[in-house]
């Protein structure tokens, strides 16, 4: 088995993954907690969020996207998401995150940071209740103390299934 | 399941407004599957899904599941997903290929046009037993025939050819296809598939409302038009963005486009969408790449009357609804009364540039992803709309706007400007004549 305790790093390969744990915990904290700006500026200024629609899709240009969002779309979306006459949250939805099977990947230098972790998203909303889960994959870019999303891709394991309505980021 | 006679039927629907019943009864949800679904040519699929012999995929006609499957010898057929042993459903993934279709249950095999070739263990059967016999055979759907490779199907043995049916809205399925270099279109990818707690009737009349976007989608306009307001962004904002505030139209600003019902329920809008790249007459390399190509494939004169053409939604009825400058094809799939899902498909322009597609993939995503910004407005409201009419505090839904004032438009249609009920009631009446008829 490979893992962080058996890397040459050693302690600071696991200092880095805690790291890297600890801000994909905050990001999806500010989802939960509707604080969507804050959310939004995470990303750099050429940050992209994408849900696809197919397991093994690797083109968002040919092929359906769930989401496919850069920087002014993320900020339509919340600019909607705060509108008082949006449907699709009225009642809001209330969502909650659990993380996990966090792993740093091979890859992208010290400029950027792979990640592969696994998600499971509750979602309430007016007496219905959903369950969304899949595997999320970040590139991060060290900034400061912390990071900032270059790019995060979404595959949940039902993307090609049939969907109601959604309106928050996984 | 309850016999309706044909005058409960036709009371339903008076020529201004119709009754709750007609969304919200699950006997006439039956009666719609057997009456409507039943009788109406149905979208299958596109002959692009399937191009070698033997590809298949699973689809539907109402509630009936169907393989439409390319045979051996190139034609195209649709056969009920039911193996004639026992019933068991012969293609479960939702696509694949080969020379034969084998049953998981007992093995029995087909050849691509359902006839069956073998069954394990012959010598179980009597010597009487024919797998040449037409009960042995997956059974076929009545009829099926294509129009510039979209391809419908019939269960019902007897009625108007597809040509007849379409009558004259086949014009803008040609201009679909007419649009593309080549004059063919191709089906790529898989669907995105959305769902609401609502009556499949509610989506179709939708995607021809034009009072609603003003009300349902302000807030996606509202944020579309802060959005440019804050970065200025109005000539460069992203395509996705433009639709947005495209929806923000004004009501007169609605009126000066036109919409136009025919007798057998088909209903299309003209196009309303300017500026940027969502312009018909726009200037970019892509698009002036696009027209030269245009150009030498039909000629200036027939290239100008293709994109003369120029309609925003289309509807087939009863669940057909497609958008020819964009490329986008829904399939309204009833469920239950209740329930609907929504297939979206894109399709690419055959000699087009690749960018054009594109462009038609970020339509089709804006406007149909369960997550889209406009269109989880229209689901959210379907839901409540369907709360609202199980109500039986109000009786009648009523459809009497502009009613009357629509003037004559083709062989057997009307027109009138896009904020008419027109089209509700167009449809509605091509339901009364389905429905009524034993
Ligand atoms: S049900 Fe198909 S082989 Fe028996
Ligand atoms: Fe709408």
């Amino acid at each position: 088995m490979s893992g962080v305790l058996s890397s040459a790093g050693g302690v600071d390969a696991l200092l880095r993954l805690r790291r890297v744990e600890e801000f994909l915990f905050h990001e999806a904290r500010l989802i939960d907690e509707r604080r969507f700006e804050d959310w939004r500026d995470l990303y750099t200024e050429d940050g992209i969020y994408w849900v696809p629609s197919e397991p093994d899709q690797d083109n968002p240009a040919d092929r359906l996207s769930i989401f496919y969002e850069n920087r002014a779309l993320m900020d339509v979306r919340i600019r909607q998401l705060r509108h008082g006459a949006f449907w699709a949250q009225i009642p809001p939805v209330r969502t909650r995150h659990v993380i996990g099977n966090v792993v740093l990947e091979e890859g992208g230098g010290d400029a950027e940071l792979r990640t592969r972790s696994s998600f499971v998203m509750l979602e309430h909303r007016d007496d219905h209740r959903r369950v969304f889960g899949g595997e999320a994959r970040h590139r991060l870019r060290p900034d400061g103390d912390g990071f900032r999303i270059a790019w995060k891709r979404v595959d949940l394991v039902d993307c090609e299934g049939t969907h109601g309505f959604m309106s928050v980021p996984f | 399941m309850t016999v309706f006679d044909r005058t409960e039927i036709e009371s339903l629907v008076e020529p201004d407004r119709v009754h709750r019943r007609v969304y919200t009864d699950p006997e006439i949800f039956a009666l719609e599957m057997e009456r409507i679904f039943g009788r109406a040519w149905i979208l299958v699929g596109h002959d692009s899904q399937i191009p070698q012999p033997g590809d298949w995929i699973r689809t539907s006609i109402g509630l009936r599941d169907v393989v439409m499957i390319r045979g051996a010898d190139g034609a195209i057929r649709v056969l009920h997903n039911r193996c004639p042993h026992r019933g068991m459903t012969v293609c479960v993934p939702r696509a694949g290929g080969g020379r034969r279709l084998v049953c998981p249950y007992h093995g029995w095999a087909f050849d691509t046009a359902g006839k069956l070739l073998g069954v394990p263990q012959p010598g179980g059967y009597d010597e009487g037993f024919d797998p040449g016999e037409a009960r042995r055979s997956m059974a076929a759907v009545a009829r099926v025939e294509s129009c510039r490779g979209f391809v419908f199907a019939s269960l019902a043995a007897e009625g108007p050819t597809l040509a007849e049916f379409l009558g004259e809205i086949s014009d803008t399925l040609d201009n679909f296809c007419d649009r593309a270099p080549e004059g063919e279109v191709e089906m790529v990818g898989a669907p995105l598939r959305q769902t609401f707690e609502g009556n499949w009737k509610l989506h179709m009349e939708n995607s021809v409302d034009t009072v609603h976007p003003g009300f349902v989608h302000r807030s996606s306009v509202e944020a579309a038009q802060g959005f440019i307001a804050a970065t200025g962004a109005a000539e460069t904002a992203d395509q996705s963005i433009q639709m947005f505030n495209a929806n923000g139209f004004t009501l007169n600003e609605w009126d000066s486009t036109a919409i136009h019902g025919y007798d057998g329920g088909h209903v299309f809008m003209d196009g309303f969408y300017r500026g940027g790249i969502i312009d018909p007459d726009r200037r970019d390399p892509v698009f002036e790449d696009y027209k030269a190509r245009m150009a030498a494939a039909y000629g200036e004169e027939r290239m100008k009357r293709i994109f003369g053409r120029e309609t925003f939604n289309n509807l087939v009825y009863p669940n057909l609804s497609f958008n020819t400058r964009f490329q986008q094809l829904r399939v309204i799939r009833p469920v239950s009364v209740d329930r609907t899902d929504v297939h979206s498909y894109v399709f690419r322009l055959r000699g087009a540039p690749e960018e054009m597609f594109h462009t038609a993939v970020k339509f089709v995503s804006t406007a149909n992803s369960p997550a889209s910004p406009v269109l989880a407005d229209d689901l959210a409201v379907f839901e409540q709309l369907q709360q609202g009419l199980n109500s039986e505090g109000v009786e009648w839904i009523d459809l009497s706007r502009r009613s009357g004032r629509e003037e004559p438009f083709g062989n057997r249609g009307a027109r009138d400007r896009a904020t008419s009920e027109l089209p509700m009631r167009t449809m509605m009446g091509a339901w009364r004549r389905y429905m009524a008829a034993a």
